[in-house]
Formats: structure tokens, sequence, C-alpha cells
């Protein structure tokens, strides 16, 4: 079994894991016993692997890793935030007592240099942490270099930076592995994809965002991405998947309450009321196609989205006439019937199950 | 492929984008400033103004240029320093700029929702220097202050035990007096005076280069209603570089200006600016200039 990514040698680890509990529990209650030298042969086997993993990926061996890794994970977080905001006020800080040319140079060489340190990171880094944090501050440079040209010549703005900044964003995603830089990439090219949409439609790009719909292509593009292979990256379809779906919701839940911004020419009531069917029905759809093809994220996403659209529908029904003690039983009532539909769906899920093992 | 999608590959990818878009966008840069420039003025604090500084931490220095419409409309005491939409920026002239103007539906409901649904469009803006506009603006100042110091004369000034008090009329002739100061001695001389899509035939039109600026800026239309008719007319939101950055070497004489030098009390600062081939302006040189500021009582020209 050929393992390329911290990922699969992790996911390898945790199965080998699982295997070795389930069989204790096993030979506890007297399921089976194994003899002591195949015993031995999948000890020695599995320690094999294990020790090929854990030299090669950096992975975590037991629950005590996985906890350190998280806190790892969070101060990766924080101080590529950090990194990237303290780049910035640097920048403006002292760019006004540089000339022209020097302000040029060190805008161009931040990135480039960052992304020499980024590299070497890379390959000396194992656990992958640093070589995360300075991409996150590569693409700030990046940012930041693009940006300040555009102040210092005064030079008018463009969205096609956005879609530079997307390409660099996702390239340095892939090779960290790095749901933050990925999460960068696809803002970037939600930008510059919605400003596009925006163009054709006639605006001028920069107002792209008060046309909600202009967010309806990238959801669709980043939807379809998703499900291409990325078995060696860590959370990234799922990422791309939660992006798409609150690039569609919220902006179906903005024109579900405030009509007048969409691109359609109805009245503002229509639009509102062509909207809220369009959230319950897109929300509903997205838990079933979640349950169908075992995507936790979409279920969960499209729960959340059913909900909020259901509570705003029942904050503009009732909240003006029923006393609030009123509202807020129908809503706990409401809770108990999603309760009960969702335990029916369950039950019948778990029957189909058994009916087709049997 | 395989190499290209290996880490080192990908290492080198990324590079060759940072590399290729600081090449591409120096060398709109260097495109922008060769050759002969669209408009070359001289322009003074009246037009170019310190902007604000949100940041405390930020040592870069931008100056804004401040720009006016003449609207036809406009009350004289009020058009001071406002944009007021421009009177020349009608249904017509709309429809040249791109957006699906039907002038006799504009009355209809239907079609408000429709003009709601417009969003600004970049196009290209004629800013015209103290050219005609500017002085019409000055002569509506002139006429509402002779109007109003006549209503003056004609009412004079009610006094209580306390001293004066004074009455609307009085108010109005202090707006008028102070505006038509300002109009002399403070508001800015550039007036949008056109606009449209094509750089050559705005070009071609306002040859003067010293006295007309063509800048890319964002009109939006919108719907105003006077006296019951519902009247369509477009709006320059701002110019689409509204700000303009001020290099180490010109900081010398505006830093002073920045930091309120008493001894430039008596004057003021004036700046070359040039608008190169994609109309993105940059500055020339900047000068302090002397002031010789104009009262309301003195005649005009």
């Amino acid at each position: 079994m050929e393992i390329n990514s911290k990922t699969e040698a992790q996911r390898r680890a945790d199965q080998i894991g699982c295997f070795q509990a389930e069989l204790k529990v096993l030979e506890h209650e007297n399921i089976i016993s194994l003899p002591d030298d195949q015993r031995t042969s999948i000890e020695d086997y599995h320690n094999s692997i294990l020790s090929h993993l854990l030299s090669t990926f950096d992975i975590d061996a037991n629950t005590r890793e996985k906890q350190l890794s998280w806190g790892m994970k969070i101060a990766s977080f924080l101080g590529a935030l950090g990194f990237a905001a303290g780049v910035f006020f640097l920048f403006y800080q002292f760019w006004g007592r540089f000339s022209i040319m020097y302000q040029v140079l060190i805008l161009v060489m931040a990135p480039i240099m960052s992304l020499v340190v980024t590299s070497v990171a890379f390959k000396r880094d194992r656990s992958g942490y640093i070589a995360k944090l300075l991409g996150m501050l590569t693409v700030t440079c990046f940012i930041l270099n693009i940006v300040m040209l555009g102040q210092i010549f005064n030079i008018n703005p463009s969205e096609n930076a956005f879609f530079v900044w997307a390409l660099f964003a996702f390239i340095l995603a892939y090779i960290c592995d790095s749901r933050l830089l990925l999460t960068a990439g696809i803002a970037s090219f939600a930008a510059f994809l919605s400003a596009q949409a925006g163009t054709w439609n006639g605006c001028y790009w920069i107002h792209f965002g008060e046309r909600p719909e202009n967010f309806f292509p990238v959801a669709i593009v980043l939807f379809l991405v998703s499900f291409t292979p990325h078995k060696r990256f860590s959370g990234f379809s799922i990422t791309f998947r939660i992006c798409a779906m609150l690039l569609l919701f919220i902006p179906v839940l903005i024109l579900s309450n405030w009509g007048e911004i969409s691109y359609l020419i109805l009245s503002n009531t229509a639009i509102e009321i062509i909207y809220q069917i369009i959230g319950f029905v897109v929300s509903a759809l997205a838990i079933w196609i979640g349950i169908k093809f075992d995507l936790k994220e979409v279920v969960n996403t499209g729960n959340v989205f059913f909900t909020i659209f259901l509570f705003t529908k029942f904050h503009d029904w009732w909240w003006d006439w029923m006393p609030k003690y009123l509202f807020f039983m129908v809503i706990g009532l409401t809770a108990l019937l999603f309760l009960f539909l969702f335990n029916r769906l369950r039950n019948s899920t778990v029957s189909r199950k058994r009916g087709g093992q049997a | 492929m395989k190499r290209l999608s290996s880490p080192t590959g990908l290492f080198i990818l990324a590079f060759l984008i940072l590399l290729t878009t600081n090449i591409f966008v120096l060398s709109g840069v260097a495109l922008n400033r060769s050759g002969t420039p669209m408009s070359q003025v001289t322009l003074t604090d009246r037009e170019l103004q310190l902007a604000y500084n949100f940041n405390k931490e930020n040592t870069g220095l931008q100056l804004t240029l401040d720009w006016r419409g003449l609207g036809e409309n406009a009350h004289p005491l009020y058009i001071g320093r406002y944009r007021n939409p421009p009177d020349w920026m009608d249904a017509e002239k709309l429809t040249e700029l791109g957006f699906h103007i039907d002038a006799r539906n504009i009355s209809d409901t239907d079609f408000y929702i429709s003009y709601k649904k417009h969003l600004p469009r970049e196009v290209f803006i004629v800013l015209e220097l103290d050219g005609e506009s500017y002085k019409t603006a000055l002569t509506r100042a002139e006429t509402a202050f002779i109007e109003a110091e006549q209503k003056e004369k004609e009412k004079p000034v009610e006094t209580t035990e306390s001293g004066n008090t004074p009455n609307d009329f009085n108010n109005q002739f202090l707006v008028a007096k102070s505006r038509l100061e300002a109009e002399r001695n403070t508001n800015s001389r550039l007036f949008a005076v056109d606009a449209g899509l094509g750089l050559d035939e705005l070009k071609e039109k306002y040859r003067d280069r010293t006295r007309y600026i063509i800048a890319k800026g964002l009109v939006n239309c919108r719907m105003i209603s006077k006296d019951g008719v519902r009247t369509l007319i477009g709006n320059i939101q701002q110019l689409s570089i509204p700000d303009i950055y001020v290099p180490l070497k010109h900081r010398s004489v505006l830093d002073r200006f920045r930091l309120n030098d008493k001894r430039l009390r008596d004057s003021a600062y004036q700046i070359e600016l040039v608008y190169g081939n994609r109309a993105e302006p940059w500055i020339v040189s900047v000068k302090t200039r002397d002031v010789v500021e104009t009262g309301s009582n003195l005649p005009s020209k």
C-alpha cells in the first residue's frame, strides 16, 4: 500500500490503532484467541509500518500526541494571523521614509525571500507547522506587494489581483497541506469570480458585493472542485464544500430578507419569496445529498441553514404579534418535531441497512 | 507533469507567479509614464488636499483630488464644496455611457424598480481646471451674495439687550458671504465637464492638456423627484484613483503643511500633476505659493 502524504499516513496509523483496540476486546470477550506466532507476526508488521510512518511523516502515534498536535495547529494559525497583520503594519509604519526605489525593492523582495524561507522550512521541519506559518506570511507579503505598488504608482484597481493571489495561495496550500492557506485562496478566488460576474452584468468590479447573486457561480465551481481527488490533503474537500455552501446560502439568506439588492426585475416582496423558497429547497436538498453520499459537512451546513431559514420565517410571521413566551415555545416545539423526524429517518436507515445485510 | 506537481516544481511555479506579476505591474507603470502624457496640469491646495490619515502609524502621504460638479438646480447657497450631479449628466448621456435607459418610461413604477438595479459603471471623466464651470459657480456665488446683501439692507439686524441676534436674512447673508469668499479663495476650481467611453474621442475633443484632466471614474444613475415629476440624472460617485501618493522627494514642502508650520500661515502649495497614457497620475513637482485672500466685498474680476 503506497502512502504519499501525512494525511494518508495518519489514517493508516489510526486504522492500526483501531484494529489493535478491537482485537483486545475480542480476546477479552473470548471471541477469538490468536496463536502466539500469528500475534507476533501481526505486531511486528504493524510496528514496522508505524515506525516507518513516524520517521517519514511525523504522525501522531497516540491520543496524547494528537492533543499536542492540536495545540500546535492553533499556535500555527494564530502565529500566521499575527505575522500577517504585523507585516502590514510594519510596512505602513516605515514606508513613508523610503524613496520609491527602496519601496519597490522591499515590496518585490519580501514575498520572494519569504518564499525561499518557506521552502527551506518545508524541507527541514517534518511537522510542517513552521512551513504553513511561513506560507501564510508569504501570501500576506505578496498581497502587500501588489496593494502597495498600486498605491505608490496610483494604479487603477483591478479584480485580476485577486486571481493571482488565489493562484499563489492555492499553490502554497497544496505544497504545505494547509487549510488556512486554502481558505485564503478560496476567498481570493471567490472575490475574483464574483467580481467577474459583476462586470459581466455591467457594473464596476468593486461593487460586486452589492448583488449577492454574483457569488452563485463561484459557489457552484467550488462545490464541483470539491469532488476532484484530494485524498493526499487533510480536509481540503471538506473546506471546498463548506466554503461553497456558505457562498451559496449566505447570499440566498440576504436576498430572502432584502430583495432590493437582487438582479431580478421584480417587486421586492416577490424576490424575497423566491429566495425564501430557494433557501428551503436547497438546504433540504443539501441534507438529502449529504445523507445519501455520506458527506457529514454537507448535512451539517444544510441543517444549520435550513434552521436559520425556518427561524427567520418564524420571526417574520409571529414575532410582532405573538407573546414572547409563546414564540419561544413554538421554537421549542419545532425543535422537538425535528428530533422526531430525524429519529424516524435514522431508524428507517438503520433498518434498511439491517435488511440489506440479512 | 509529475515533476511540476512535486513540491519543488510548485515552489518554482509560485516563484514565477511572483516574478511575472511584478514585471507585469511595473511594465504597466512604465507604459503609463512613457510618451506624451494625457494631461499635465498645475493644481494648488484648492484642488489637491492632504488626505485624512485614518491610521496614525501610517507614514505615507497622499493627496485627495478635490473636484466638483455644477448642477443647474443646485441651490446657489449650498453648492459650495459639494459634488452636485452635473447638469449635463442626463438620460441621454447615461445611455451614451452604457446604461440601458428608456426615457419615455421613467415615470413608470416598474421602470423605477429597474433603474434602481443599475450599478456604477467605470467611464472616463473630463475635469476642467479654472474653466467656464468655475466661472459660472463664481457668478452664482456673487449673485447670491448681492441678493442676500440687498435683503439684509431692506431688513436690518434686530438688536436685543445682549447684542446682535441675527435673524434668518442675516444668516443667509453670512452664508452667502462666506461662500463667495470660499469660491474665490479656497474652493476647488476643478469641475467635471464631460464623460465618455472612448478615450480617443475625449482626447480629441479636449486637446488642451494643461487645462483638462481625463481620469477614470464611477458613474451611477439616480432618480430624483421634483414638483411631482420623476427625472433621471447621472451622478459621478468618485474617481477610480481618488488619492495620489506623494513620493519622498516631494514631501519636504507638504510635510510642513501637515505639521501646521506657523511660518507657512500665508502660503499654500502648488503641484504639477501628470496623467499618463493609462489615465494614471503622478506628481512631478511641489512648490510653495503665496496666498492673496480676496474678500467678499471686492469686485470679482
